[in-house]
């Protein structure tokens, strides 16, 4: 089953904030949809009506919740891996022009 | 005498004895590496030999063992890579739960090891950064994903190592490199300090050349720190000592069932199956009762995974934009531009299809097709384990149905490289232990394993019997000729 077309696999790249060089695109429509044609096999698994919304599947166990205390974090220290900064703030192109 | 097939037991009786040092251990450490790194290619960064050494002072139990650690568990101060270009750059702010423990037991780790990008692959071959061999065979893979980290172990480099698991990327480079790969309990390690990859699955493991090791080294990274940074791990008692039960005597009563849908499974080679059913006749000589039993939900696991793993690597991968951390795209005329450059070049045509996918089967219109079906089949995957482990102990069944292939052979094809995940991914999702153990070799003198898998937090169980295998086998004996990598 062909679940992707051409134009879909542009789409979802957009979505996903890639862009695909040209002449690519059928390498990627041709793979990902095998992924989903074999994925697929889940729809003879479960029917439609079987199909619970994931948050009233019960988890394997409880989360463990910490303290809702403020913590103390080093913005220095992790600002120190962005590409670029300038003094405590991540730099940016420019965003709104006027 | 170091020789580098020591395991960290007898390291450890070296050590007491006072016949070696910890400077001469990483000493010998450092030399094997300089000679066969070079053609291995398991390792991203070699620390500095002075700097680790400064580690030694500490007592604890893992004193002066040096080890490598897959470079997607940050190491404060350390390149942290993910084996993509993406964050080629990066340096890690602050240790995994996992290291603070291993340097609190004074272990000493030398090098980060080389792993497919961002831990999404089975062959190590989708690494950005460079090619690992098997050490069994160079022209093969090692396995991945964390293929760095078991071909640093197979080859003698160190006797321990760190690597992670989603859907298997422990156990299947273990079992193709011929050493014990653990996939403890989920929430038994903590993943904090862990990159996130699919975070309902994801959980750290060891890789070593023996099972006593293993058990050793998992018990050092068990359990949550103070404070919780991950809601999902449990903590464990101060004097948690998986190594305890390791007597070669199996529990009396063992009962183990060998899966018999991966058993007679398609592909499976006449090989394996020898293998299997020899080890299957040891358990029996060894006091277990074997039951054939079926899994009828593992045949959906590799689809079930590919559906979850990749959902949740859209959502953890959205975060590498080229703003905070990672490299950036140049000359961008604007914010989208510089999201959308960053991450085209950066991730990697797997990495991005996976990204593809998993926003596909979350979109509107296909999510009830694909991702809440996928959760349903995992919860029924969930009774399934509930129900068999009611009828017996302990599963067996193997790793991958054949052994370790060629570089290259699923270029064209890597829905075949994602179906290396075919037997291993059903206990990720389902969350709980398995530990791969060495059975035999291939007519091409490659490693091949089989993988039991426990209840959930019986990793006692697992060692215990996978121990009482190894004791009557000498698969962990037996070592690469390294001279052949050269």
């Amino acid at each position: 089953m062909k679940f992707l077309t051409v134009d879909t696999v542009r789409q979802l790249a957009q979505s996903a904030r890639l862009r695909i060089a040209l002449g690519f695109e059928h390498q990627y429509e041709e793979k990902i949809n095998a992924v989903l044609d074999y994925a697929a096999a889940l729809m003879q698994a479960v029917p439609l009506e079987a199909v619970k919304n994931p948050q009233d599947i019960r988890p394997v166990q409880p989360l463990i919740l910490r303290s809702d205390n403020i913590v103390q974090s080093d913005a220095d220290l992790l600002l120190q891996a962005a590409p670029a900064r300038e003094d405590r703030f991540f730099v940016v192109p420019v965003v709104i022009s006027q | 005498m170091i020789s580098p097939w020591m395991t960290i037991r007898e390291l450890r009786i070296l050590l007491e004895k006072g016949e070696v040092s910890v400077e001469d251990i990483i000493k010998a450490t450092y030399q094997h590496i300089a000679t066969y790194e070079p053609s291995l290619g398991a390792l991203l960064e070699r620390f500095d030999e002075a700097t680790v050494s400064e580690q030694s002072a500490s007592k604890g139990i893992l004193a002066g063992i040096p080890g490598v650690i897959k470079n997607n568990i940050c190491i404060k101060g350390r390149r942290m890579t993910c084996g993509s270009r993406l964050l080629e750059q990066y340096k890690a702010p602050y240790d995994a739960t996992a290291v603070k423990k291993l340097y609190a037991s004074g272990a000493i780790p030398v090098a980060s090891a080389n792993l497919d990008e961002f831990a999404m692959g089975s062959s190590c071959e989708y690494s950005a950064l460079q090619k690992t061999c098997n050490p069994w065979n160079k022209e093969r893979v090692p396995g991945g994903s964390s293929g760095g980290s078991i071909a640093a172990v197979a080859a003698g480099m160190v006797p321990w190592a760190l690597g992670s698991e989603t859907g298997g990327s422990i156990r299947l480079p273990a079992a193709w490199c011929g050493v014990v790969g653990s996939k403890p309990t989920y929430g038994l390690v903590s993943r904090y300090g862990l990159t996130a990859y699919g975070s309902s699955l994801d959980q750290i493991g060891v890789a070593t050349r023996t099972v006593y090791d293993n058990a050793l080294v998992l018990s050092v990274i068990a359990g949550q720190e103070e404070p919780v940074y991950d809601g999902t791990a449990r903590k464990v008692p101060a004097d948690y000592d998986l190594t305890l039960g390791l007597t070669g005597q199996l529990p009396a009563g063992l009962r183990i069932g060998v899966v018999e849908n991966a058993f007679n499974a398609e592909g499976v080679s006449e090989e394996m199956k020898t293998a299997l059913q020899t080890a299957i006749a040891q358990y029996e000589q060894l006091g277990a009762s074997i039951r054939w039993v079926s899994l009828p939900s593992m045949e959906f696991s590799a689809a079930t995974y590919f559906v979850i793993s990749r959902a949740e690597a859209a959502s953890n991968l959205a975060r590498f934009d080229g703003v905070r951390y990672g490299t950036r795209a140049v000359d961008v005329k604007d914010l989208q531009e510089l999201y959308i450059r960053s991450r085209s070049e950066g991730f990697g045509e797997d990495v991005q299809r996976r990204i593809m996918i998993g926003n596909y089967v979350l979109s509107h219109g296909h999510a009830d097709a694909f991702y809440k079906r996928a959760c349903a089949v995992r919860h029924t995957m969930r009774e399934e384990a509930e129900q068999i482990f009611g009828e017996v102990d302990l599963l067996l069944m193997p790793v991958a149905a054949n052994e370790a292939f060629p570089f290259g052979a699923c270029a064209n094809n890597p829905l075949q490289m994602d179906l290396c995940d075919y037997f291993t991914s059903w206990a990720n999702l389902v969350g709980i232990p398995a530990l791969s153990v060495p059975c035999g070799f291939t007519k091409n003198q490659m490693p091949i394993g089989f993988q039991l898998m426990g209840n959930y937090w019986q990793e006692s169980l697992l060692f215990q019997t996978a121990y009482a295998y190894e004791q009557v086998n000498s698969w962990h004996m037996m070592h690469p000729d390294l001279q052949k990598l050269l």
